[in-house]
């Protein structure tokens, strides 16, 4: 009897054993299709405008943090500048949004006309905007999140102030926008304030290079003018950039001038860090992309829920430094892991 | 219950277990191509549908841009035979559209599907606006329309363009995968089909194993039995079929077989003893009549008597009494002589010769035997009484109711393979139904005492018969009635009959 069991077990076993086999080669060839699975919905449908050219690696942070807070919060968050291999412009993609129906745009903003225009087009058509970074004062747009342009100009005050001795005699200041870029205007009003309160002891002259319209590579040329002259050769470099900050570095490191002219960065990224252990870049300010792009589209949700929203949104601000690069890094790793 | 298990037993035959075991193994096998065919058929669907989804897209991009050609040609001529083109195009464009995605996913293929789809609607608003403004002939909005509708067309474009190329890339990726996939089915449903067969062997033998092995014991045990191993019993198999009905027939039949050679031996042992028997009451028969015949006939007595008798006429001179008694002597002696039943034929004819003398003294000499003897004939041996026997019944039996001269011819020559041995009378004769009789039967030894010539003729035969182990031994020709009888004896010409 026993034997008989033990037999009809080894049969059955060996029948699913069988089923298995076939049924597990099956899935698996099913995966190895790849077949599309079920795809997630959600809720709202943003865009994200913003010109990933200028400062690739900042934009992609911001873009990758506010898709995530998107995606957790029901909102599915898109940037087109992939798909269109035309490379449209702020206004063209702004258009589309339009034609496209979405439910909120993120847009890095400017005081440009057409811009403004385009923005109003959007807003005209019951679409929120809410213009990150850089403003677009005159459009209705909905909000502006920011870490305050003001505040960056104090913390660059801070900064010089921290690196600066009573031979430091020249701050080159170096700038993106037009005349009228309220964003800079803002930041070199509160660059002035912070020397005119904390900085009167020292005696120095702000002078602003607008590389806005330069050929590529132009800026590094211009620079490498004033170094080599010894009567403009600045004490101090503001750069107002990502890209700025690691080519003006690489400028100094070059012409082994990192011991007379210090470089006050903009934003974070390894090779800034690598910079500022090594002493190249004195300190850098530090925008939180993360924060940024999570407040956008908190800020586009808020509206969208509620149907009103602030104006001005605005983030702190803080620079690393040698003195803290490593309790930073330190920092950021643990965020990583965790 | 009885009847519900008896159902049960009923049930399980070989025909139902074989078709089990057909069941499990075909069902086995028809599950895996099942799903093997459903897997190949999965992905050549699959196969088919790759580039679908770009043919749609081209046929979506064709049709936008007919619908821009046609909304432009409208608004330059106004011509209706392009506005029912447009109609026409718009109404294609939504049977078109419908298969486009229109929810917010998490892909970016299927989300362009969405902004496709709502820019396709926003730029079908706009033309129709444009349309509408020029049949209000409102050249300044339909000029406007024109050229927003103009620009979302372009954009339209593009991402239909951009689209078509991440789906084109996806799709390449895809059908790479599947034929992969296919590659490696090929091989898996190959390996599949070789496990499920050598599973399905293995189940074939394991469940036929069962129904074979108690075959083969009762093939084993029958030739056990064959080769004369009675005792051998085959062991029941725990199963509910046929076999063990098989089985359990087979041992009873051998133990019926058993008791039947049993019974048979006993049989066999019984007639045997009855034989043994009977031959031994017929020997004491034997003995008890010869004793009787001893017991009739003192020869001591006789012989004193006759040589007293002898003595007696010779003392008186009578020669003749004489030589008739002492002729009587030897005759009675001859007859009578124990342990000797073999004799040689001159010593049968010396019994004839005084049998004769003795008879013609009583029947005054009527009684003439004429003999023709070879002396080689006379050299053969003979049972003892055989020739006196045949003159007595010549005597007897061939010239009773003659009155006169009987004359008997007795020849014994010798002959090609034998020696005949024949005496002739001249007397009545033999019917040839009377010599069919004597010669066809054989020895009655318990008729052996009847006076009747044809009894005491058969004995005699049988017993030459038995003596030269020949069936023609004897001869009795008569040409009927009144034309006296032969009875011829062919003694084989071999050595051991002759001295």
């Amino acid at each position: 009897m026993r034997k008989r069991i033990r037999r009809g077990a080894s049969i059955f076993f060996c029948l699913v054993f069988c089923a298995i086999l076939i049924l597990g080669v099956g899935s698996t060839q099913q995966n190895t299709a790849g077949g599309n699975g079920k795809l997630k919905t959600y809720g709202r449908h943003y865009l994200f405008i913003a010109d990933f050219k200028q400062d690739e690696n900042f934009w992609n942070k911001v873009y990758e943090e506010a898709k995530k807070y998107g995606e957790a919060t029901d909102s599915y968050v898109e940037e087109l500048s992939d798909i269109y291999d035309t490379g449209y412009a702020k206004n063209d993609y702004l258009a589309m949004a339009v034609a496209m129906k979405v439910d909120g745009i993120i847009c890095q903003g400017d005081e440009k006309a057409e811009t403004i225009k385009a923005v109003q087009k959007v807003v005209d058509a019951g679409i929120p905007v809410v213009t990150v970074l850089e403003d677009c004062t005159d459009s209705g747009r909905q909000s502006f999140v920011s870490v305050g342009s003001y505040n960056i100009g104090r913390e660059y005050a801070r900064q010089i102030i921290g690196i600066a001795t009573t031979e430091t005699k020249k701050v080159l200041m170096l700038t993106k926008g037009s005349a009228e870029d309220k964003g800079e205007n803002l930041i070199y009003a509160g660059l002035q304030e912070g020397l005119r309160q904390e900085g009167n002891h020292l005696n120095m002259e702000i002078e602003s290079l607008n590389t806005e319209g330069d050929a590529s590579f132009a800026v590094a040329e211009t620079v490498r003018t004033k170094l080599m002259s010894a009567n403009q050769r600045p004490d101090i470099i503001l750069c107002m950039d990502e890209q700025d900050t690691v080519s003006i570095s690489q400028l100094i490191v070059d012409y082994n001038m990192v011991d007379q002219v210090k470089v006050i960065g903009y934003y974070i990224s390894d090779l800034i860090l690598k910079e500022i252990q090594n002493d190249v870049v004195s300190a850098s300010i530090n925008i939180d992309a993360a924060k940024l792009g999570t407040s956008c589209v908190q800020t586009l949700n808020t509206y969208l829920d509620t149907g009103h929203v602030s104006d001005y949104v605005t983030l702190d601000v803080n620079s690393v430094t040698r003195k803290n690069v490593e309790e930073y890094i330190k920092n950021e790793q643990e965020k990583t892991t965790s | 219950m009885n009847r519900k298990k008896q159902r049960r037993d009923q049930f399980y035959t070989i025909q139902v277990k074989l078709c089990l075991i057909f069941l499990i193994t075909f069902s086995c096998v028809f599950f895996v191509n099942l799903c093997i065919y459903a897997n190949l058929y999965d992905k050549t669907t699959q196969v088919d549908q790759t580039y679908t989804s770009n043919a749609n897209l081209m046929k979506l991009q064709k049709n936008l841009k007919q619908i821009q050609v046609v909304f432009s040609d409208y608004l330059n001529t106004k011509d209706r035979n392009a506005l029912k083109e447009y109609y026409d195009c718009v109404n294609t464009h939504q049977e078109l559209a419908q298969y486009l995605n229109e929810d917010v996913v998490d892909d970016q293929n299927y989300l362009m599907e969405k902004n496709i789809k709502n820019m396709a609607d926003s730029y079908l608003d706009v033309t129709s606006q444009a349309i509408e403004a020029k049949q209000g002939r409102n050249i300044e909005k339909y000029h406007q329309y024109y050229n927003d509708a103009t620009t979302l067309y372009g954009y339209l474009d593009d991402s239909i363009y951009g689209l078509n190329n991440l789906q084109f890339h996806s799709n390449s990726e895809h059908y790479q995968s599947l034929m992969d996939s296919m590659r490696f089915s090929e091989t898996s449903n190959l390996i599949i089909m070789m496990i499920t067969g050598i599973i399905n062997i293995v189940v074939l033998l394991v469940l036929t194993r069962n129904l074979t092995r108690p075959l083969k014991q009762l093939a084993w045990t029958a030739r056990q039995v064959g080769q004369g191993h009675m005792e051998v019993r085959m062991q029941i198999p725990n199963t509910k079929d046929e076999i063990r009905i098989v089985a359990e027939e087979f041992n009873r039949m051998v133990q019926s077989l058993r008791y039947y050679i049993q019974k048979q031996k006993e049989s066999l042992e019984l007639e045997n003893a009855m034989k043994e028997k009977e031959i031994l009451m017929e020997t004491h028969l034997k003995d008890t009549q010869l004793k009787y015949l001893q017991a009739q006939i003192n020869p001591h007595f006789l012989f004193n008597t006759l040589n007293a008798g002898a003595q007696l006429a010779m003392m008186e001179e009578a020669d003749e009494t004489y030589r008739y008694i002492h002729k009587v002597s030897e005759f009675f002696r001859y007859n009578i002589k124990k342990g000797d039943e073999i004799t040689t034929l001159e010593k049968e004819i010396q019994l004839v010769d005084n049998y004769v003398y003795i008879l013609n003294v009583r029947f005054s000499n009527e009684i003439i035997l004429e003999k023709q003897i070879d002396e080689q004939a006379a050299r053969a041996l003979i049972p003892r009484m055989v020739l006196q026997p045949l003159v007595e019944n010549c005597i007897k039996h061939g010239y009773s109711d003659i009155k006169g001269e009987k004359r008997i011819y007795l020849q014994a020559t010798r002959e090609d393979s034998c020696v005949c041995v024949s005496i002739r009378d001249e007397g009545k004769g033999m019917s040839p139904k009377r010599i069919r009789e004597i010669t066809s039967e054989g020895l009655r030894p318990v008729e052996l005492e009847g006076e009747s010539r044809g009894i005491g003729l058969d004995n005699l035969i049988g017993r030459l018969k038995l003596f030269y182990e020949q069936e023609n031994v004897v001869e009795i020709t008569s040409s009927g009635p009144g034309e006296g009888t032969e009875i011829s004896i062919f003694i084989p010409w071999e050595e051991r009959y002759y001295v």
